[in-house]
């Protein structure tokens, strides 16, 4: 993390030596929630709280929110103190469980947070509309929220906690009673909404939900923190390379892994024939009941992002290219990863093109999921088991995008 | 079921639409109308009917024997254009109505009575003959089913009337008509509570925070089942509440049973619903944290309360208006039952539907100097007393206090007393109105006199002013009006009357009453009529409003700060205090411990009476405000009760506990530690 102070970045939240102490009636110290944690929120970026239940990530943000106050140390929003009402207008929360009022269905929820924000009627309304598009809950606006089930309670939560469309906004394990569907779209939605210039906090024991859209991040552990940085500095693996190849044979593998042993002295790990995801299968099969028209009582699909997030908002400089590099990210973690060859492991990767080009092997392009699967079935395993037998027995690691390989 | 429910839940969709009430406006006025015109029509025809007989009646003349007359005693009928209208039972009765010059007396009644043959049987015969009362029932009828699809209503507005209509309708086939009342007064107060309801979420539909929580509340309170059930049973309640009043007892005593028991049940059931509500809704958002999402947003924590507390405040104003003109309205059916005799019905006219301001006599007050001199006799005099004073058995102060408030009671009594045969004079003051205005007041009185047997009678003589005296026979203990004539008040607006104990007869001969007589402080008024029962009513309403207030502001601040049944306990204690201080104020004043008692007693009794007596002494005005006893009494609530209540009760001690309350609220930390979370 960038110590605090340094360039003329503006920051969303700043916290220094934060502690959080809880204590019984007798005011003796119970529990020591938050203990010294230093770090900051910048404007248009996706901050990961991580860490195990109990390691203070709620209740830093209660802080924040001025749901609790602190112990010690300093704490800003906005550069004001987070009791001051006026900060809650530009933020946008969303709990850990959703807390809505029984008693009120989505159109009167949304109707009411609104107001609390000083919205117009008409602006309540076309907001309500279009939030309740985006997530899927326009078939049952009409509802009480006492009838919902977890996920559609949670899908009622997000669209409350973007009402006022928010600078910042602070999810507290946001996918928690989703399905993948919603998972998904919430994760979009993150996106999206950086996109937009907002900023977002998000706390999450789900790693794969954050790794996948958290710019940076800390992890939090007994109230301290443990690690920060951003996603690629925090993850990246130094001691291994991973190619993505088309489909090869048994026999390239070998001549490949005799190829690399001649060169650099080092052996494959480990060929893996990748496996498609199940959140991708999950969604092929909603989509299809979904083209089928199948009935479901349940949440609808949402809609688009909603159309007054981000009206008007001022873009930062560099912000075009940041756009693109972004754009690159989203569409690997957005599109199926291609599945259509074997995944090689291995420190040199010229040795290897060269071995495509003299072999004649076509290029990698991507291949639908489905064609994958059936790929993975007719692949003679006898030679694979037959190089992989000497080595380990490991069982292939089928990862998120097939990088399964572990470190020796 | 589920289609039913799946229906309804489509039709209340679609009913939010501009279109789909437009287009339930025209059927409803269809329907209205297809139902109310033929029945118009017939009125108005029929109407015309009796307009053409009168007009035939008034000409016809028995002892000129002329057509129309003779029609009428040979057949029973009149002409009218060519056609006969009438009946053998007109015949039977033609004769009686000619007066001794020939004439009919009564032509309307004569013609409605021949007319009434000819109205169709369909047509409720109180309605048939008023075509401007069907047409404004129709037009009613429509304006309420109008009103009814554009607040959003009609769903509610049709279950209501298929629920009531056919049990009122059966009623009425049978001739039960205090059950028709009863029931389509449930109707209609319900349906009306309704309607208030939606207009009162539109008065807080603009947007802000306090507005905003108010308006959520206001949902809350018409949509939780513990709400409804309050709410509900009083508007149910209410329209049957005459049918069980004795319709034996004097009139005036049903209509004040009903006004009792009516304004109580109407208070009790705000009161409990507003305690109950105020602490619940606060309590319940803290724990189940629906208060995250509210404070999270630009919400003070003020505005968070004083959105609960301005909820409060709308319901108990629907409440209080709803139910105060069903009971206004049951007033006025109740005070249409026949009196069981004139004194009866002239006593419910000028003692209970009515507004009295009440004068006392002015007593005289002790001379310092004498009641200083009194006590130190009192001490001089009695050996035994100033032998515990030097022995130390007694303080002289306390001994002082106690002979001074002893002197200052018997110097009161004794204005009070008035010897066998004696006569004592008493000013009444204030009586100017009454004199210009010709409206006679009423002396009301409750003497004692020897053993107070309610089985004896005693007389007494009353003088006003310089007129004659009257002799009345008094019961001991049970209390008496007089009518006091206008002519005895003074152009200056005072009134004497002199109290003669004895039966003062013509040349002022005096007849003395056996036993000397006396009465309490207020055991001699004259009321005189300063305004009417409405008037008085409304003013009773806002009192109780303004003590509901209170009762709101104290279960949202506790409950900000303690948990929900801590809360409860806490209002309803200070809720009860409140309501008892008159009680708690002689049972306070009562309490004390023998003077040989432990030490931790007399340190118990000083507790007592200092902190319970202070907190008694604080919320005295809770109970002494403008009550219902007064509207029962036909005594007046004044402006300046109303002020009392609403401003000090209402607003200034609703901001002391807000200030307490609020400033608690402020410093809670609404997200407490769970353990394992987060």
């Amino acid at each position: 993390m960038n110590p605090r102070g340094q360039g003329s970045v503006r920051t969303v939240v700043e916290a220094e030596g934060l502690v959080k102490t809880f204590s019984d009636f007798w005011l003796r110290a119970k529990a020591r929630a938050v203990d010294g944690v230093t770090f900051e929120i910048r404007p248009n970026e996706i901050f990961g709280l991580l860490g195990p239940n109990g390691s203070g990530k709620s209740t830093t943000i209660k802080m924040i929110l001025g749901l609790l106050r602190k112990s010690k140390g300093r704490l800003s929003v906005f550069g004001r103190d987070p009791s001051d009402v006026s900060v809650k207008a530009r933020l946008g929360y969303l709990p850990e469980e959703t807390y809505m009022y029984r008693f009120l269905n989505p159109r009167e929820t949304l109707d009411y947070f609104g107001k609390l924000f000083g919205l117009p009627r008409t602006t309540r309304r076309r907001r309500t509309d279009e939030l309740l598009e985006m997530v899927g809950l326009e078939g049952a606006a009409h509802r009480v929220v006492g009838e919902f089930s977890k996920g559609m309670a949670r899908r009622l939560g997000i669209a409350q906690a973007l009402i006022n469309d928010p600078e910042f906004l602070i999810l507290d394990e946001p996918t928690s009673g989703l399905d993948p569907i919603g998972t998904r779209q919430v994760k979009d939605l993150l996106v999206d909404l950086r996109r937009k210039g907002k900023t977002v906090l998000l706390s999450s024991h789900l790693l794969a939900d954050v790794e996948d859209v958290c710019d940076r991040m800390v992890i939090l552990y007994g109230g301290k923190i443990r690690a920060s940085g951003t996603a690629e500095e925090l993850l990246r693996d130094t001691k291994h390379t991973t190619l993505h190849l088309p489909r090869l044979d048994a026999a390239t593998i070998s001549k490949v892994d005799a190829a690399i042993r001649r060169e650099v002295g080092v052996a494959i790990d480990r060929v893996e024939t990748p496996r498609q995801r199940l959140e991708d299968l999950f969604l092929q099969i909603v989509d299809a009941a979904r083209a089928e028209q199948v009935e479901t009582s349940g949440a609808m699909r949402g809609g688009p992002t909603a159309a007054f997030l981000g009206e008007g908002d001022e873009r930062q400089p560099g912000a075009l290219i940041a756009d693109l590099e972004r754009a690159a990210t989203e569409s690997k973690l957005a599109a199926p990863v291609a599945r259509s060859a074997p995944v090689v492991r291995g420190p040199h990767m010229d040795t290897i093109a060269e071995l495509q080009r003299a072999d004649g092997t076509r290029t990698a392009k991507p291949a639908s999921a489905a064609a994958t699967k059936a790929d993975s079935e007719t692949v003679d395993k006898s030679v694979i088991e037959g190089l992989l037998g000497g080595s380990d027995n490991r069982e292939p690691d089928g990862g998120a995008d097939g990088s399964g390989a572990r470190p020796k | 079921m589920n289609w039913l429910g799946s229906a309804l839940e489509r039709f209340a969709v679609w009913q939010e639409r501009v279109g789909s009430r437009v287009l339930l406006t025209v059927l409803a006025v269809v329907l209205v109308s297809a139902a109310v015109v033929p029945l118009w029509w017939s009125s108005l025809q029929h109407a015309q009917l009796v307009s053409e007989i009168a007009s035939v009646l008034r000409e016809a003349n028995i002892k000129e024997r002329n057509p129309q007359a003779i029609n009428l005693v040979d057949r029973g009928t009149v002409q009218l254009n060519g056609r006969e209208v009438g009946s053998a039972r007109v015949q039977l009765v033609a004769q009686e109505m000619f007066n001794e010059a020939g004439t009919i007396d009564d032509v309307p009644a004569f013609a409605s009575f021949i007319a009434a043959i000819q109205a169709p049987r369909w047509a409720p015969p109180q309605v048939v003959e008023q075509p401007l009362l069907v047409g404004g029932i129709g037009i009613g009828i429509a304006g309420v089913a109008v009103l009814a699809i554009w607040l959003g209503l009609a769903l509610p507005l049709m279950g209501i009337t298929l629920v009531t209509a056919p049990i009122a309708t059966a009623c009425f086939a049978f001739g039960q008509m205090q059950l028709f009342v009863a029931f389509t007064g449930i109707g209609i107060l319900l349906f009306l509570f309704l309607v208030a309801t939606q207009l009162a979420l539109r008065m807080l539909s603009p947007a802000g925070a306090i507005t905003g929580v108010a308006h959520t509340l206001l949902l809350e309170a018409t949509r939780q089942r513990i709400s409804l059930a309050c709410i509900g049973g009083l508007l149910v309640l209410l329209p049957l509440l005459p049918l069980f009043i004795s319709s034996r007892d004097p009139l005036r005593y049903q209509v004040q049973t009903f006004i009792a028991r009516g304004t109580g049940l109407v208070f009790l059931v705000a009161a409990f619903l507003t305690l109950l509500l105020a602490c619940a809704t606060v309590a319940f958002e803290i724990r189940d944290r629906q208060i995250w999402s509210v404070l999270t947003k630009p919400v003070s924590r003020f505005q968070y309360l004083a959105g609960k507390w301005l909820g409060l405040a709308v319901l108990d104003g629907l409440i209080l208006t709803v139910a105060g003109a069903a009971v206004l309205v049951q007033v006025s059916l109740l005070s249409a039952r026949p009196a069981g005799s004139m004194e009866d019905a002239a006593a419910l006219t000028s003692q209970v539907l009515v507004a009295r301001a009440t004068e006392r006599p002015v007593y005289k007050s002790i001379d310092p100097i004498e009641l200083r001199d009194a006590v130190n006799r009192a001490i001089e005099n009695d050996t035994v007393l100033r032998g515990e004073i030097e022995a130390g058995a007694k303080s002289e102060a306390d001994v002082v206090r106690q002979l001074r408030v002893q002197k200052i009671t018997e110097f009161s009594s004794a204005q009070r007393t008035i010897a066998a045969g004696a006569s004592r004079s008493y000013t009444f003051s204030g009586l100017l109105e009454a004199r210009k205005a010709g409206i006679a007041p009423m002396l009301r009185y409750t003497f004692h006199s020897g053993p107070d047997s309610t089985h004896e009678v005693y007389p007494v003589s009353f003088l006003f002013g310089d007129l004659p005296p009257e002799l009345v026979e008094y019961v001991p203990v049970q209390r008496n009006v007089l009518g006091i004539p206008v002519e005895a008040i003074a152009e200056d607006g005072t009134l004497r009357v002199t109290i003669v104990n004895g039966a003062m007869m013509q040349g002022g001969r005096i007849i003395q009453a056996p036993w000397s007589l006396n009465f309490d402080a207020d055991g001699l008024e004259v009321l005189h009529r300063v305004g009417g029962f409405e008037g008085n009513f409304l003013r009773a309403m806002l009192v109780d409003w303004g003590k509901l207030l209170f009762i709101a502001a104290l279960g949202v601040s506790a409950a900000g700060i303690l948990s929900f049944p801590v809360a409860v306990l806490v209002a309803m204690t200070i809720f009860i205090v409140g309501s008892m201080s008159p009680f708690l104020e002689i049972a306070v004043e009562q309490f004390a411990v023998p003077i040989d008692a432990p030490w931790f007693m007399q340190v118990f009794e000083a507790f007592i009476q200092g902190f319970v007596g202070s907190v008694q002494w604080v919320l005295a005005p809770f109970a002494s405000v403008g009550s219902s006893t007064d509207l029962v009494d036909g005594r007046v609530i004044p402006w300046g009760s109303v002020v009392r209540a609403v401003g000090l009760i209402g607003l200034l001690w609703s901001a002391l506990a807000f200030a307490i309350g609020g400033w608690a609220f402020s410093r809670k930390e609404i997200a407490i530690y769970s353990g394992g979370e987060g």
